[in-house]
This record gives C-alpha cells, structure tokens and sequence, in this order.
C-alpha cells in the first residue's frame, strides 16, 4: 500500500510538471469551456440546458481518451515497464494510477466548470448533486478505462509513428 | 492517436454535448449509442438536470459501469511489460471493451426527435 502511494504522488506530481497533460486537462476543456459559453449559448438555446454536463463530460474526454494512451505507450517503449517488472512493481498499478490521477485532475477542472458556468453563464445548476457525482465518477472510470486500453493496445513504430497490432509478432515498417 | 480521435471527436458532434441527440436522424442517433459520452449525457440530462432522457437514464449509469468494468479487465489482460516480447494475445479482443455500448446501440429505444430548426425559431 505505501508502494502504491509512493507511486502515486510521484505519478500526480510529475503531471503537474508535463506540458502535455497541463494542456489536455487544463488548458484545453477551460479555453472551450470560456468559448463555448460565450458562442453557443446564444447560437443554439437547447445548449445551455446541459452546458455545464456537457463540458464536464468534453473535460473527461480530452483528459482520459486524449491524455491517458501516449504516455503509457511512450513508457513502454522507453522501457520504463521492464524496470518496473524487475523491481516487483504489479501490473494492475501501472494501469490504475495514471488513470487515478487523470481522475483528480479532471475532478479539478470539473469543479471549476460546475461552479463557473452557472455564475458567468447563467447555465442552471445540477437539480441532484449526488447523482451528478455519481455520473461524472462513472464516466471518468468508462473512459478513463478505455483510455489505458487504447495505451496498452498499441505500440509505437520507428519514426514516432503509432499502430495497433493484431497477432505477434509487431510489424515494422521496412 | 487515431483511435483516440476516433473516439473523442465524434463524440463531440455526436453525443449531445454541443446539439442535443434528437435533432440527428435515426441511424446517427444509433451510432451515438456506440460513444460512452452519449450515455454520460443521457445519464445527467435524465437523473441529474431534470430532464428527459428518452428512456429509463439508469440504463446508461450501467452501460458505463459496465464499460467501466470490461475496459479496465482488458486492458489487464492485454497489458505487456516490453514492445519487443509482447504478451502473445489477439489485441483484437480489446473490441470486446465496447460491447456495453453496442448492446445500448441496439436494444436502448430512441428518443422521440425534434426539428431544431423550428425549436428555435419558436423560442426566437
């Protein structure tokens, strides 16, 4: 357990330092946010009725679908992973904690986005908070599990480029 | 990535994030089905923003649950420590992550749908 903490805050607090995943969870869902609620709310009315879930939601997804994969993939390749089955790290912690601390980052930005839209954009609060929770918990962990998937999955060729490879053994290109 | 964007990016137009869903024809209604975002937005229009989500929201809680759950257990399951000696599985079995989605796609009832174009106007 002190392992898997120890591993953990190091995962959390090199995030903070990585310009990429600053991007994918802050910058980007914060920027769309601010525009969204400054252009759509008057092009389209139905959008403010759900703008405050929907970039909940767009949060979730350019933080796990679009942060989690290539970091994994990269520490595969680095051969980050080989250093860790050699020193007894388990499996299941190489797949839970980027995806924890994606989690508390989105929490964050989430928490911005609920506050935030209602008070600059007049969109209407959430009638069940507990429930709202609940659903923003679930689809941090749908998405963020399909997030790993999509890291674990793939593998990168030379020459930076990605592919997935159905059968062993990996194709390279010539 | 592409997968990735294959993801991200129709969920954006599709998932009710910036049009709602029922404005999409049938078929497109469908495909947004097969996005986890869809469910999500389903799941808080319907239990927590008061509105109505077409069909009982719990559903789309457990078609992310679910999700949620095959995701992670594939993503186990695949997982290899070296690209160089890969853990010699059929990577294809990942597809089996999406099957809550596509039994949503398929069994879940559709919406009713609306003209947005006369929605608004009528709110103009």
């Amino acid at each position: 357990m002190k392992a898997f903490a120890y591993h953990f805050s190091f995962e959390f607090f090199s995030g903070l330092r990585n310009k990429t995943l600053l991007l994918m969870i802050y910058l980007l869902p914060l920027g769309f946010h601010a525009m969204m609620g400054l252009i759509m709310a008057s092009i389209n009315p139905f959008f403010l009725e759900t703008m405050v879930p929907a970039m909940v939601v767009f949060a979730l997804l350019s933080g796990m679908i679009l942060g989690l994969p290539q970091p994994l993939v990269e520490a595969r390749e680095a051969g980050i992973f080989r250093s860790y089955k050699i020193n007894g790290v388990p499996a299941v912690s190489i797949i839970v904690i980027p995806a924890i601390s994606a989690f508390i980052h989105a929490f964050f930005v989430s928490v911005i986005i609920t506050v935030t839209g209602p008070l600059l954009f007049n969109a209407p609060q959430p009638e069940n908070w507990p429930v709202y929770l609940m659903i923003f918990v679930l689809l941090a962990c749908a998405v963020s599990g399909l997030g790993v998937l999509i890291g674990v999955v793939f593998i990168k060729l030379p020459g930076n480029r990605v592919l997935v490879s159905a059968h062993l053994p990996p194709v390279h290109d010539a | 990535m592409f997968w990735s964007q294959l993801i991200y990016l129709p969920s954006m137009m599709l998932s009710g994030m910036m049009v709602p869903t029922e404005i999409l024809p049938e078929v497109m209604m469908r495909v947004a089905r097969l996005l986890p975002a869809t469910y999500a937005m389903d799941a808080f229009k319907g239990m927590a923003m008061g509105g109505n989500a077409g069909y009982d929201p719990v559903w789309a809680a457990v078609i992310l649950f679910a999700g949620c759950i095959l995701s992670f257990g594939m993503a186990l399951y695949l997982f290899s420590w070296d690209s160089q000696n890969p853990t010699r599985r059929i990577r294809l079995l990942a597809l089996l992550a999406l099957i809550p989605y596509v039994l949503g796609a398929v069994l879940l009832p559709l919406g009713e749908r609306i003209d947005l174009l006369n929605a608004v106007t009528g709110c103009l």
